[in-house]
């Protein structure tokens, strides 16, 4: 499966081509999915993707070409579509702070943690960050991105997904270290 | 340091792997289907309606043409002998003006109505001119491939009796 192909579905389903349709959502539902249940919470994420698929259906002309890769256009109007549904501008667009990069004190505390803590904790570390950050770790880790994709979705220079993706991780390390303590605390 | 990188780069890649199965539920699928098979019935649509304009408007053109060839087929000879036998035309010499020395490759002669006072710029006086001192002349204006006018000459249409 290649942009050629994804181009094609793209212009097939617009024209009403089922078929085209059903390889297109196939292939890219899951990622769309996954950006909206990580933004936008996983209740409306459903909602989501048929407002992405809609809206990319709906369009016609020119304009509504792709620039760049098909996924990096349908995960640009999911996150268009996000952002409309909760209104949450000023989040998405809030300028880098100067948060510190956590380096940690206690690596083996953490190294503990990372190895015993589930999947669910980890997931609900990332629902706890800042916005720009979860995007970041969203479209770079968990997502297919590299940093040129993602800095398409996100509207910013590579350099700023690198530093947003590095400042998540120290976040997200920071977050899971506090849950630890938190927990180690409440053990007997 | 490096070892809690890893240690978090495996979190995350636990936590991708799990999220894999993540995926939207079959309604939207559904919802999305009848969205394309609505795309294309208006396509079709507008296909069909696309090709009775076509067909309305060479229908339109066949029948206009059919109509013309008709109407000039029974009127035309006619009229020509008509005014082939009733109308005569007394034209002047032409006149040089003032873009005749600028070079032209081609010439075309254009028929115009211009007032008859132009004449009397070149000296000549309508035959009628007593009678009817106002009002345009025909004239053949030469005209090169560059819109520049080069000759003019009067044209006066006479009608005969039969």
């Amino acid at each position: 499966m290649g942009e050629m192909d994804d181009a094609r579905w793209l212009e097939g389903a617009r024209n009403g081509d089922e078929q085209a349709f059903s390889r297109l959502f196939a292939a890219h539902q899951r990622q769309v999915f996954r950006y909206a249940a990580y933004m936008g919470g996983v209740e409306a994420a459903d909602d989501v993707v048929q407002d992405t698929f809609l809206a990319v259906l709906r369009q016609r002309g020119r304009r509504d070409q792709p620039t760049g890769s098909v996924v990096s256009y349908l995960i640009g109007i999911a996150r268009h579509v996000v952002m409309k549904r909760h209104e949450r501008t000023a989040g998405w667009t809030l300028v880098e702070d100067d948060l510190e990069r956590s380096e940690s004190r206690e690596p083996s505390v953490l190294d503990r943690l990372l190895v015993a803590e589930s999947v669910e904790s980890v997931r609900a570390a990332v629902l706890t960050l800042p916005p720009v950050y979860r995007e970041a770790i969203v479209l770079c880790e968990l997502g297919e991105f590299d940093y040129a994709g993602a800095a398409a979705v996100m509207q910013c220079p590579i350099g700023t997904v690198r530093s947003r993706l590095s400042r998540a991780r120290a976040l997200l390390a920071e977050k899971l270290m506090v849950a630890l303590r938190a927990t180690a605390g409440e053990r007997p | 340091m490096n070892q809690s990188n890893d240690h978090l780069s495996d979190a995350l890649r636990q936590l991708k792997d799990d999220d894999a199965s993540m995926a939207a539920s079959t309604r939207v699928e559904v919802a999305l289907r009848e969205e394309v098979r609505t795309l294309a019935a208006q396509r079709r649509r507008r296909t069909r309606m696309l090709f009775v304009q076509v067909a309305a408007t060479v229908t339109l053109m066949v029948a206009s043409v059919a109509w013309w060839a008709w109407t000039h087929h029974k009127t035309g000879p006619e009229v020509t002998a008509t005014t082939a036998a009733s109308v005569q035309e007394i034209v002047t010499e032409y006149f040089p003006l003032f873009y005749s020395s600028v070079p032209a490759r081609s010439l075309q002669v254009v028929r115009l109505e211009v007032s008859r006072a132009s004449m009397a710029r070149f000296g000549l006086l309508p035959g009628d001119a007593l009678t009817r001192p106002s009002g345009t002349v025909l004239a053949d204006v030469l005209v090169g491939e560059d819109g520049l006018a080069r000759a003019v000459r009067f044209v006066q249409k006479v009608s005969q009796e039969p």
